[in-house]
């Protein structure tokens, strides 16, 4: 049974209802109560209604006029002054609905407004207006204007920042005020010629018709030379957990997306990929591998890759252990000259023989010089004697001449050597007298130089081994040098000197005993002593100090004013064959502007440079057990690796290990294990790339 | 005539068509690296803009554009519209601000709001009319009124012919309240029938206290309180037709002013990005 099916209450009619007037704003007060007025209130909402009807004048006689809905008219009619007898109590009208509704939405709309501008306003509003909190690493950036330049102005400025295209440059100063992002910080990748990827078309996998679409409708995404705002692919605000740093491939496909669809899907197989450069440290892989270890007697030759390399740099490279850990067992002996063939020794200061005969019937008059000395003029020497200028040309002039054969020299050459020979006496003079300040300044004028390495161009020569040289040399030099100060001409003369080594015993009173000195003995163990006519220098262990020095200072100087004397000495000290044989193993680097870098460390220091390519071999050591350092590595046979070395070109390489096999890498790195991704791999932002460093004064206020 | 099912065919297609183009559109702008959040941002301006008007498209009814009905059907898809961008625009997660959060919120109440509006504009009505009689609001007040006077001048009746106060004991225990004034709004709107079969039961244990008179009386008031609920039913359900746009439409305006500084502050915090 419906329980509703009762008679209906709703009548419709004329005399049966009321005219409902939905639409307007107050509803009388006795509604609620069933016993609406028939006139309503007034459009102000106050109650204007006095009694049931308004009485109707006809012909001077007032008649009810009350509606029939309300049952028509009374019984008691209009009173005689012509007002209703039936008044009603005034009540207090309401809203109708709607105008309730319309209140409630101003009401609101104020309070809005009000908590906005209290928002606005305040000093406290900034946290309110913030659209999240910042990521933990941002965490001390409490100003809105650490970051945002433009935040200030009013809110008609920033309105007026709607009709104005964003500027990457002024949006992302706060960023760069911490970030150091190279020379180009809002470039692509910060920096102005990014390398391009070349690939081939076959590896070309898709053609961007949506991106092309897009960019011809939309525009961008940025030319070249465009600048692009950090925020573009930074977005913060996010909470502290967020990765703000996190780029998707159709990010990096944005421009790249001619190239490949990712990793599994068209990307360049690896050419060269990690050996894009030649090996600091030249050392034979394929060579040590096959011969020189299996050859070893030495019972500690390496049998495993870890026993020279080791896991460093964060666990990204596997760097080398140190020489004395690895490869000194074999090749120390080559450094310090005990074992192995070539010269062991170095002649720093060596005294020119010359034709002295032929010199003298030339009238050139050089003064006594030694009979039997017989050495050219050491590349030391040289650039000592050519540093200040004077002597620069005349030593330039006899390079190819045959000093001990002056029979049909030009008299050019002749005034040369005797030129050459006075500077060689005043060279030692200077030496003696002034100490060995002049050949540090000799070699400075090219290049700066800290004490510590100024010391070790002179490798704490001992005084008595050049006194002693130079009283073998020459022994009236001093008044010599005085004679021809004072105008006297001095003609060559041929004179004897003894090489014998002595001791003298204690005590000026005592006689000189002559003792055969074992110069060999002495002499393993490196340093100065002079040999005949030379002032010779011996390595004496790896890293020697004097040899690195003057190699690093010539490769500095080969490049600047002093290059074409410099020069000649780096290439003399860096023969693959000089003592020391540094420059066997370090290679040197020659730049397009000539400048030479001799590499003394296999890898250079990590510093702030990121590379465009990020490898842990931490993170993969441990999933390789089967093959190791092999499942990636493998030995190329045959491969020409020191042939590359033959010139100074860090780009000219043929690796002794063949380049990475993709498929290794693919097993693991899939779209399913989201290690597919670029940048599981590579970093966007490369180069000069780091956090500014803070500068804190040390000194008492 | 256009049929509901083609009509809402039509429409639901629009709705899908102007959907994928928008996709398409943000995946394009997403691709050369602009920015999509402001693209969605000025779409949803626009879209609230719009949407706020036919409030004001029914303000100004005597204007000829377009009837109500077609502005009610672009109203609502172009709700739903502006709701799938919103969730775009808010990467289908919280905000994390203070003002985002109290926009987020808003945008949020509006939305469901308007759905609610949807759906009990379209069920309410057949269920009044399956419920007894439809009636105006307006006249509810009235007819309460007119049942109550009935109810207690047949208890007046009934005690001056019977000489008996039951009856008027029974009113003034179970009926007085109940005719009152409005009763039961929420068992109503649950579509609760406990609250009448409990009076209909006391009506019945009351019966039997009664003499003929005062029972004639009492089937009387009986067929007046099923009309008190008719009423209180018919009450609910046509508070609640308009209630909402309580929530709808003042929600609306805040969130079109927090909108505005939000746009404002999007720009004057800019970060440079396209």
């Amino acid at each position: 049974m419906k329980i509703w099916n009762t008679r209906p209450l709703q009548k419709f009619g004329f005399g049966d209802s009321t005219y409902e007037r939905s639409s307007q704003k107050w509803v009388c007060g006795h509604a609620r109560h069933g016993k609406a007025c028939q006139q309503g209130p007034g459009p102000d909402g106050r109650c204007i209604t006095k009694a049931e009807c308004t009485p109707r004048n006809d012909d001077g006689r007032w008649l009810c006029n009350r509606a029939q809905s309300d049952g028509g008219a009374c019984t008691g009619g209009p009173l005689p002054d012509g007002s209703c007898c039936r008044s009603i109590i005034p009540c207090a009208p309401t809203r109708s609905i709607r105008a309730a509704r319309g209140a409630l939405t101003k009401w609101v709309a104020v309070l809005t407004f009000g908590i906005l501008t209290v928002i606005l306003g305040a000093p406290y509003g900034a946290d309110l207006l913030s659209p999240g909190p910042l990521n933990s690493h941002h965490a001390e950036l409490t100003q809105c204007s650490s970051c945002h330049d433009d935040s200030h102005g009013s809110l008609a400025e920033w309105a007026g920042r709607i009709f104005v295209p964003p500027s990457p440059k002024s949006g992302s100063a706060g960023c760069i005020k911490c970030h150091t992002m190279g020379t180009a910080p809002l470039r692509a990748h910060n920096t102005i010629k990014p390398e391009p990827m070349v690939v081939s078309k076959a590896e070309m996998a898709s053609n961007p018709l949506f991106l092309n679409a897009s960019k011809k409708l939309i525009g961008g995404p940025f030319g070249a030379g465009q600048d692009i705002a950090c925020a573009t692919c930074h977005q913060e605000h996010q909470g502290p957990e967020a990765n703000i740093k996190e780029m998707s491939n159709g990010q990096c496909q944005t421009c790249h997306t001619l190239m490949f669809k990712g990793f599994l899907n068209g990307h360049p197989k690896f050419t060269e990929y990690p050996y894009s450069r030649r090996t600091r440290i030249t050392f034979n892989h394929e060579g040590h591998f096959k011969r020189n270890f299996p050859e070893s007697k030495q019972p500690n030759a390496p049998t495993e890759c870890q026993d020279c390399h080791l896991s460093g740099d964060q666990g990204r490279n596997m760097t080398i252990k140190p020489f004395e850990e690895t490869c000194a067992i074999c090749h120390l002996g080559e450094i310090t000259g005990r074992v192995g063939s070539g010269p062991r020794t170095i002649a720093f200061l060596s005294l020119p023989g010359f034709d002295l005969e032929a010199l003298q019937d030339a009238d050139i008059n050089i003064g006594a010089w030694p009979e039997y000395a017989e050495q050219p003029l050491a590349p030391f020497m040289k650039l000592m004697l050519s540093a200040d200028g004077t002597l620069k040309d005349d030593i330039a002039r006899l390079e190819d001449v045959d000093l001990l054969d002056l029979e049909d020299a030009d008299p050019e050459v002749l005034q040369s050597i005797e030129r050459v020979a006075w500077g060689v006496k005043e060279l030692i003079y200077d030496l003696v007298v002034h100490g060995p300040m002049m050949i540090i300044k000799s070699v400075t004028m090219s290049t700066d130089m800290t004490d510590e390495e100024a010391s070790d161009l002179i490798s704490a020569l001992p005084f008595d081994v050049v006194r002693l040289t130079s009283q073998k040399w020459f022994p009236n030099l001093l008044d010599e040098l005085e004679r021809r100060k004072a105008g006297e001409v001095l003609p060559t003369e041929l004179a004897s000197a003894s090489d014998e080594k002595t001791v003298e015993t204690a005590g000026e009173s005592a006689a000189p005993t002559k003792i055969e000195a074992d110069m060999k003995s002495w002499m393993q163990f490196g340093g100065w002593h002079d040999q005949d006519f030379d002032l010779l220098y011996r390595p004496t262990k790896h890293g020697d100090r004097f040899m690195k020095v003057w190699i690093s200072t010539t490769a500095t100087a080969s490049s600047g004013p002093l290059g074409d004397l410099a020069r000649p000495l780096f290439d003399f000290l860096t023969d693959k064959k000089s003592a020391g044989k540094c420059a066997k193993c370090h290679s040197v680097d020659e730049a397009k502007d000539k400048s030479l870098t001799v590499n003394w460390l296999a890898w250079p220091p990590a510093g702030k440079t990121r590379d465009v390519t990020v490898f842990s071999h931490d993170k993969h050591n441990a999933i390789l057990q089967k093959d190791g350092c092999k499942s990636c590595h493998i030995i190329a046979d045959k491969a020409k690796y020191l042939e590359s070395f033959q010139d100074m070109n860090p780009a000219t390489f043929a690796s002794n290990f063949a380049p990475l096999n993709k498929e290794v890498c693919t097993e693991c790195h899939t779209d399913e294990t989201a290690l597919g991704a670029c940048a599981t791999c590579h970093n966007y932002h490369f180069g000069d790339v780091s956090l500014v460093e803070t500068m804190s004064s040390i000194k008492p206020k | 005539m256009m049929t509901f099912a083609t009509r809402r065919l039509r429409n639901w297609s629009v709705l899908f068509a102007a959907m994928a183009i928008a996709l398409v559109l943000f995946a394009g702008y997403d691709v050369t690296l602009h920015s999509v959040k402001f693209m969605t941002g000025w779409l949803l301006i626009a879209a609230v803009l719009v949407l706020a008007m036919f409030n004001l498209r029914k303000r100004f009814s005597f204007l000829p554009l377009l009837t109500a009905s077609t502005w009610l059907q672009f109203h609502i898809y172009l709700g739903l519209f502006a709701s799938a961008v919103f969730l775009i625009h808010t990467g289908w997660g919280l905000p994390t601000g203070y003002l985002e959060t109290l926009l987020w919120t808003l945008f949020i109440l509006v939305a469901l709001s308007g759905i609610f509006g949807i759906l009990i504009t379209r069920t309410v009505p057949e269920l009044q009319q399956q419920h007894g009689e439809a009636l105006f609001l307006g006249r509810i007040p009235q007819f309460r009124a007119q049942l109550a006077t009935e109810v207690r001048d047949l208890i007046i009746d009934t005690m001056k012919e019977t000489r008996t106060r039951t009856l008027a004991k029974f009113y003034s225990a179970h009926l007085h309240d109940y005719f009152a004034a409005p009763r039961n709004f929420l068992r109503h709107l649950i579509g609760s029938g406990r609250h009448l079969n409990g009076l209909l039961r006391e009506i019945e244990l009351a019966e039997r206290y009664l003499d003929t008179p005062g029972k004639a009386a009492l089937i009387e008031i009986r067929e007046r309180v099923l009309q008190k609920d008719t009423l209180d039913y018919q009450l609910a359900f046509l508070l609640l037709l308009r209630g909402w746009l309580f929530i709808h439409v003042p929600a609306t305006y805040a969130m079109i002013l927090i909108a505005f500084v939000h746009v404002l502050l999007a720009y004057g915090y800019g970060m440079g990005s396209p």
